[in-house]
């Protein structure tokens, strides 16, 4: 009976952080623009169905890594140029302004998905098998597994890029002085748009892991985007590591609710995101890993 | 205002508060709205943004230290060297900067802003120099700091303009420090130039002294 439960809880925890990698790398993508612009980018998830459904288009012209990696780069490359061409021109403008664009853009991408693709439900192929494997004794899915290995994988090669590359340190310094930084003959307005890029990519990929299992539509990462907010809320929207922890303690407390609490099921598990929203900026306003930043008004 | 330095001189601009001093050194660095006309070597850079006019080897060490405080030493020294593609000279740079400062090497990996006001001023002196300027300019340097730090920094900046013939513009209200170690000074009084000449000629002049520099 005991092993039947710890079994139970392992295969609920991997799923958990399953689901919380999607919530993490979605959640990186939103502190990636939040540290270096201070606003939150609303756009962000239907950014990401968007290059999901590109994703989707390319899958029917080659395999699935193939299409996988071009997605990636179209959508970096598709987040620079909306940097350039969109956000830029209001770069000096209030940062209520640009969270107000930013809204804007959620509900033009998002038009435009239904627009190209139509808005039927579409079943998006996984690049796990569905099989468990198991070990010792507990089943996991091979599918959950290969999530969280991307996701990780991808928050790995950021933060090495982060820490040892020339321009991830100037996207660093930049996210912490942009005025310094361009003493030091860093191009500011080029560093922002490469932290667009990598969040569109981020987005991308938390787009692809995502949608074979809830199915594509053009309002697919709505949720998924309220979980990443809960996500980079908790650990602080400053903090980059915070984001992730945040993504993947979320998912695993969702998903353990929803299995052991009786009466949170799959209704209310979007209110447990809310929830978790509200009592952080009621008890920890700076989340687990951000600085508490006093600001002169 | 017309004001000059040539290749590997060394220029002070003195003055009292609000005289235009830091705003003398953002206007040529960008930072600041600009008009009339800026030239350096030759190339007219007033209408060039901060980071261009950092490219092209004027750096700026602006007032209250400048340096990331959440970087490491280590990661300060490298963005100096950011507009660079000379891989091995950078490293041979950061071997020149840990033969003037150090102790740099031993706290390489402390965050910049553990660091004291006056090792901080030295962290962003180095960081200008990984860039390999042809033109320092340093805003109140000695502002805030020890007299023995303020004579160390000098010293060094003084080793600097001599053996790597590095021209050097600095900003400073510690008018004797400024002018002993320079070798023409400007005295600014409110937006204008008041006073130009050779540094040892001002400080032997009893009356500028007193009327301009107080002291």
């Amino acid at each position: 009976m005991l092993a039947f439960t710890f079994s139970q809880l392992a295969q609920q925890v991997v799923s958990g952080l399953a689901s919380g990698g999607i919530y993490g790398s979605l959640a990186l993508a939103i502190v990636l623009i939040y540290r270096s612009t201070r606003v939150v980018n609303f756009a962000q998830g239907e950014m990401a169905t968007f290059t999901t459904f590109i994703a989707w288009s390319l899958m029917h012209h080659m395999s699935y890594w193939p299409a996988f990696v071009l997605t990636l780069l179209i959508a970096f490359g598709g987040g620079v140029a909306l940097e350039r061409v969109v956000i830029r021109p209001v770069e000096r403008a209030p940062v209520l302004s640009v969270v107000i664009l930013s809204i804007g853009l959620l509900i033009l991408v998002n038009g435009l998905s239904s627009w190209i693709w139509g808005s039927d439900v579409k079943s998006f192929p996984s690049a796990f098998s569905t099989r468990p494997i198991r070990v010792g004794g507990v089943a996991f899915s091979i599918q959950d597994l290969g999530v969280i290995g991307v996701s990780l994988g991808a928050v790995a090669l950021l933060a090495l890029f982060f820490r040892f590359t020339k321009v991830g340190l100037a996207m660093r310094a930049v996210a912490l002085n942009p005025g310094e930084s361009e003493l030091v003959g860093v191009r500011v307005g080029w560093m922002l748009a490469l932290g667009w890029g990598l969040a569109a990519a981020l987005g991308a990929l938390s787009g692809m892991m995502v949608a074979p299992s809830v199915f594509l539509e053009p309002n697919m990462m709505l949720s998924v985007l309220l979980y990443a907010f809960a996500a980079a809320v908790l650990g602080g929207l400053d903090s980059p590591l915070g984001a992730v922890v945040g993504g993947l303690t979320l998912g695993v407390v969702l998903n353990l609710a929803g299995t052991y609490v009786g009466f949170v099921g799959s209704e209310l598990r979007l209110a447990v995101g809310l929830a978790v929203i509200l009592a952080v900026l009621l008890v920890r306003p700076a989340g687990l890993f951000g600085r508490t930043v006093a600001r002169k008004v | 205002m017309s004001l000059r330095v040539d290749e590997a001189e060394y220029v002070a601009v003195l003055g009292a508060n609000g005289a235009g001093k830091t705003t003398t050194l953002r206007a040529v660095s960008g930072t600041v709205r600009r008009s009339g006309t800026i030239v350096f070597g030759g190339k007219r850079i007033g209408g060039k943004r901060p980071d261009a006019v950092a490219r092209l080897g004027i750096a700026h060490v602006p007032e209250g230290r400048g340096t990331f405080g959440e970087l490491s030493v280590w990661e300060n020294l490298r963005l100096g060297a950011y507009p660079r593609r000379d891989r091995a000279a950078v490293r041979r740079d950061f071997d020149r900067v840990v033969g003037y400062f150090p102790w740099l090497a031993r706290r390489r990996d402390q965050p910049a802003g553990t660091l004291s006001g006056g090792e901080q001023q030295m962290l962003a002196l180095a960081r200008a120099l990984m860039a390999r300027p042809r033109l320092l300019m340093l805003d109140e340097p000695s502002l805030g700091l020890a007299p023995i730090v303020v004579r160390e920094l000098f010293e060094i900046l003084g080793r600097l303009n001599l053996d790597e013939g590095l021209a050097i513009l600095v900003v400073e209200q510690n008018a004797n420090v400024a002018l002993r170690a320079s070798k023409r000074a400007y005295v600014l009084e409110v937006g204008r130039i008041a006073l130009s000449g050779e540094s040892s000629e001002l400080r032997a002049d009893e009356s500028v002294r007193r009327s301009y520099l107080g002291y």
